[in-house]
Formats: structure tokens, sequence, C-alpha cells
């Protein structure tokens, strides 16, 4: 019975509404903009930070990162012609950190060797990497092809390698890696080859390779043994330019530390930064916690989406104030018809009803077009501007239901207005 | 419940009568005062007027502008509230009801035909027919039904989807007769029926009112037209918001 009325009701709006199509398309425009306003910003707001975490999360959370920094000083002191610069992370921090540091399960020591690989004539900028096996259980990466880099290989100084997807498609773009040879290639220790074992599986954020956030970027990395980057090369790195040639002395230019669990990140970290204050005089060293990012990604990422759904649901609220006018001029319109129908036995929130009804339909209908706008914005946005979009179930259900609200509240007062209208007045009314 | 109202009790009864007619409405000194009452503005409509319908009959209220005949069409048509005094329609008083059981009242018990038509521009012949049902919460295909025999009735029957703009104005007439056939009314209370109609198709109006009333509706008509009243079974006359004359017409 009510659900009969309801429906009945809707015909007789959606019947009204017809007869005014160019008002209620302009009308529903208002709502149309404003949903789709509320959909783009917050694809925006959501694909932004969704790449950053993704990445953050990949590095993992658990994970203390510290990281060999280039002193500024030092590097400067290029009046000589040959230079040594000793720098960063040292095996004595490693030693220390292993013997004071509690709630620590795993070190993970990473050594930058070159920045070039070759396979046949095709060449590539890459960054090559020793490390050790632990390293691809301690980050969150998979390999797709082949396998990771086994104790073995560490064990056999083995001239091995996994490479990261980047370098798989710039070196091997038509065939299959596993089992080729890359050329790594340094002017200590000439050219060596490493057999491709293995491929990591590509670094996507929000739909598009990774650029890495300052981060590693995994996709450009060749991971061979430490045992082999001990053997092969050294601590030692030349650089030659014309004219001058510099040397390197850096251990270690990243060290993993993984951590038992997540509360005791924090306290770690500290630790670390003390441990690592007392033992080097200059500023050689970075600690990033990916946890600490995290938490400030986190925040950061609410504190935009408010900010942008505010921004947003200001053209919602004009659009919604578009639809109380009309229904109001509406009202006016049909005074007559109100005394009519109040004549013949509508009660008066038979009159709300209608009212009401029609604005919903009209904010609904906007609201539901301005989703497929908003999705279609957000989706130009990615493809033209680049910046990474991502529309979550909840974000078109907050949109929509926003219209749906602006709708019953916008729609209210003029309804209302129309059921308070006396019979006779408005019977009268020409 | 009706026979307590019944005047069979106040009147002898006809000898040749079967049954004693039935009282559908009885008026109780029934005052309506504009403005705030005691105040300076006061405007009395109605100074106690008393009267009663019997079914069937076929009243017209007469009066110049401002005798009161309107306000008292309001208050019988349940469109507005009397300031003192009852209103007795069918077996239930309607004076002292609120907007909701008005409306209520108006959609089951009374018909409305009303001077400009009133015929909502928007919906069809057979849609507008349907709505004193629509607020009845009849259910659709018996409301189509039921306005298809009545539209049957005053002769529109190949003009069921025309808009209301679409007919002549006694066509649209006979529209809003038909609507206020449809819900099986106790009265049929029409404003100046053939206000706003030229003498040819206001003779076709009355004549269908005639008609109604030969099947037995009870109809009472506001008019100020001799010729209008002159159809009419019963005149009541109204001057100053006071009955001055009520006569039976032979």
């Amino acid at each position: 019975m009510y659900l009969s009325l309801a429906f009945e009701t809707a015909r007789l709006g959606l019947k009204n509404i017809h007869l005014h199509k160019l008002r209620s398309f302009l009308t529903t425009l208002g709502i149309i903009c404003g949903v789709g306003a509320v959909i783009c910003m917050l694809s925006i707001g959501e694909g932004a930070s969704e790449a950053e975490m993704a990445l953050i999360r990949l590095l993992g959370t658990q994970n203390i990162i510290l990281t060999s920094v280039k002193p500024e000083e030092m590097s400067s002191t290029t009046d000589r012609r040959t230079s040594l610069l000793e720098y960063g992370l040292t095996r004595e921090d490693l030693t220390r950190i292993r013997e004071t540091i509690p709630h620590v399960t795993r070190i993970v020591p990473l050594r930058e060797i070159a920045f070039e690989a070759s396979y046949g004539r095709n060449q590539c900028s890459a960054t090559v990497v020793g490390t050790q096996p632990a390293f691809f259980r301690t980050i969150r990466i998979t390999v797709t092809q082949g396998r990771a880099l086994e104790d073995l290989d560490e064990a056999e100084a083995a001239k091995v390698c996994v490479i990261g997807d980047t370098i798989r498609a710039r070196l091997f773009t038509y065939e299959d890696p596993i089992g080729q040879s890359i050329i790594v290639n340094t002017i200590g220790s000439g050219s060596i080859p490493y057999k491709v074992v293995g491929v990591m599986a590509r670094v996507d954020t929000a739909g598009r390779p990774a650029r890495g956030i300052g981060e590693r970027d995994l996709n450009n990395d060749i991971f061979i043994p430490l045992a082999t980057a001990d053997a092969r090369y050294g601590d030692y790195k030349m650089k030659v330019r014309s004219g001058s040639r510099e040397m390197s002395k850096c251990a270690f230019s990243d060290l993993y530390v993984q951590v038992d669990s997540l509360e005791n990140v924090l306290p770690v970290s500290e630790m670390l930064r003390q441990l690592l204050a007392f033992g080097h005089q200059k500023n050689d060293y970075q600690i990033k916690v990916p946890l600490e990012r995290l938490k400030i990604a986190e925040s950061e990422k609410r504190r935009r989406q408010i900010t942008l759904g505010c921004i947003a649901g200001i053209s919602l609220l004009v659009g919604g104030i578009g639809i109380m006018n009309i229904m109001l001029a509406t009202v006016t319109e049909r005074t007559r018809e109100i005394g009519i129908r109040r004549a013949l036995g509508a009660k008066r929130r038979d009159i709300t009803m209608q009212f009401l009804v029609e604005s919903l339909i009209l904010s609904t209908a906007g609201g539901l077009i301005g989703v497929v706008f908003g999705s279609a914005g957000a989706y130009l946005i990615t493809r033209l501007v680049e910046w990474p979009t991502v529309i979550h179930a909840w974000t078109i259900f907050v949109s929509a239901g926003l219209a749906l609200v602006v709708g019953v509240f916008f729609g209210i007062y003029p309804a209302a207005t129309a059921a308070r209208l006396d019979p006779i007045e408005a019977l009268r009314h020409s | 419940m009706a026979a307590v109202f019944s005047s069979s009790y106040l009147t002898p009864e006809p000898t040749h009568r079967r049954r004693p007619p039935r009282v559908l409405a009885r008026l109780d000194r029934l005052t309506k005062i504009y403005g705030q009452p005691g105040s300076a503005v006061e405007v009395p409509a109605l100074r106690g007027i008393s009267l009663t319908f019997e079914e069937g009959e076929y009243v017209a209220i007469c009066g110049h502008s401002g005798s009161g005949k309107s306000t008292l069409l309001n208050l019988l048509g349940c469109l507005d509230r009397p300031t003192s005094g009852r209103y007795i329609l069918g077996d239930a008083d309607v004076s002292r009801l609120d907007d909701d059981a008005l409306s209520d009242i108006r959609s089951r018990r009374l018909g409305f035909v009303f001077q400009s038509f009133n015929l909502v521009p928007q919906l069809t012949v057979l849609e507008n027919l349907e709505v004193p049902l629509f607020y009845q919460g009849v259910n659709p295909s018996i409301r189509r039904k039921r306005a298809l025999a009545m539209i049957e009735k005053v002769g529109l029957a190949q003009r069921i989807h025309h808009r209301p703009m679409q007919l002549s104005g006694g066509q649209q007439q006979r529209v809003a007769i038909a609507r206020a056939l449809i819900n099986d009314p106790l009265i049929i209370l029409a404003d100046e029926p053939t206000g706003n109609l030229d003498t040819a198709t206001g003779e076709v109006i009355l004549d269908l009112f005639g008609q109604l009333h030969k099947e037995g509706k009870t109809i009472l008509m506001v008019t100020h037209e001799e010729s209008v009243a002159a159809r009419c079974q019963r005149v009541i006359t109204l001057r100053d918001g006071q009955v001055v004359s009520d006569v039976q017409n032979d």
C-alpha cells in the first residue's frame, strides 16, 4: 500500500520533471557538477597518497633503513687531481648494531657498485647492488621469473644476478632473460658477466611504474650476491672524469635493519640514531623509517581528503541551493494545483511528499550522472595530466549519498511551504 | 445513527412517504469570524446559521457578494473550520476535526465543482478523475476502471487522453463534475458552476445537474443568478451572514 503510493508519487514527480526538461536539467547540473567535483577531488587525493603509501609499504614498515650519504664538504674537494673519499656506513657500524641493539631480527647490507649494465648491444643505466639473499625476505618484493638470490650464491660468490622489471624491458625486450648474461663494466675491475637467474615483479603504484619518491627504484636495480661484490670489487669505487679521478670508499650504501615487531620500530630507530651519532664525526648517513613516513602519509592523506572534500562539497551545496530555488519557484507556480489537490482530499503530508520526491529525484539523478562524470573526469585526469587517481567504492557511495542528503535538506523547506498553504487561498491563486 | 438527527422527530411525517429522508448534513448555529476574535479587525462572515440538508436535495444558496455564501460553502466543504457552532456531516461532527481528518472527509464524502473548473493542467482527463481516489489510496487498476466508467457517464469517453487545455469550457466542467462524482460523495458542492460559461453551455451543465438530482444525488449549488436558482428544488438566501429565506420551489 505505502509502497505503491510512494511509487505513484515518484511517477507523478517524474512527470512534472519531464514537463520542464530544460529547467530540470539546469537544476540538476548543479548537483552533477558538485558530485563530479567531489569524486574527482577525492580520487586525486586518494591516488596521490596511494602511490606514496604503496611504496612505503614495499620498503617494509618493520624496517629501518640506514643510508650512506656523501657529505657536502667532501664532494667539493675537487681541486686535488686525485682524491679519496671515505664516508658512510662502515663494517664497524654493522658489528656494533648487531651486538648492541635489541629487537633486531636481521640486518641486510647493500653496496652499490656500478651504474650501468649491458647485454649484447643494449646498454642501459642501472644500479648494480651487492646484497645478501636475506634482502628478498626483508622487503616485500616477489620474483616473477626464475628465482631470488639464494644462500648458495652467497656462499659460492656466484656471478649471478636478479634484475628489476625496467632492466628486463630495456635489455631483454624480446627475449627470455633467464640464463642470459649481463655485462657490468667498471674501471677497477673491468667487464664481468653475470647470469640472470631471476626477474623481480614490477613495482606499480596506482597503475603506473613507481619512480621512487626518494627511495630505491627497485625496477631499475640489478642485485648480485654481496660476497661476489666483495670478491670482485671491494669497498673502493673509482669515478674518472676528464682531468680528475675520484676514489671513494664506502662499505655499505644501505643497511636494512628489520625489527621484530611494529611497536619496537620507533624505539630501535632512536637507539640507532644515538649509536650512529656516536660513531660518526660527519653527517654522512641518513636514517629512514618507513613506519614514520607511513604515519605522516596517512595523517596527510586524511587532511588532504578533508580539504579537497570540503572544497568540492561547497559546489554540491551550491547545487542544493539551486534545487531549493527552483522548487520554491515551482511551488509558487503550482499553488493552484496544490489548492485543487487539497480540496480533493490531499493531506498536508501528501503535498510534502509530492514536492520532496521531486527534489529527491532531481538530486538523485544529478548524483548518478555526477558519479559517471566524476569517474570519467578522474580517468581523464590520469590520462591527460598523469596524476594517479583512485576511486574507491566508498567515494562513490559518499558522494551519491551526499547528493541525496542535499536533495532532502534543500527540498524540505519548499515542500513544507507547499503543504502549509491554506487550501482556500491556494484555490483563489491565479 | 442518522435517525437521531432525522427531521421525522421534529416535523410530522407526510403519510405518502415510505421511509423518512436521511439527513446528510446539519448545521447548528454556525458562525465564522475572520481576524482575531475580540479585536478591532474582527469581521463576522457568518452569524449563526442553522440548516439541515436531506438526502437527494437540490439546493441553491443565493446572496449578493459579501453575504457569506462562499464562507458557508468553504465550511460545508470542510476546507475551513467554523468559529463556533456544530457541523455534522453524515454521522460525524466535522467542525472540530484536525486538518488530516478534514482532508480525509473531503476525499471520501465530498465532491467539488468550481467556477473555474480547477482541473490539474498537466494531467490528462483520466488522471484528473483519479486524483480524489489517489488520495483515498485506491489501487490503480480500480481507479482506472472507475474513472473510465465515470467519464462515459458525462459523455467524454473519446477525450480521456486530452489535457484540460485542449477541451472547451463546457467539456472541462463536465470532467470536473465527473471528478466530483467519482468518490460517490454524500454531497456535491458546486460554486457557481456556470459562472465561466456562456448561456448555452451553462444550460448543458445545469441539465447534467438536473439529471444527477433525478438519480438521487444531493447537490448544493452557490449561485447569484435567479434563473439558475429557479431550477433548484430549494433556495436558501443569505444576507450579512444570516439566512433570510429558505423556500421550496414547486
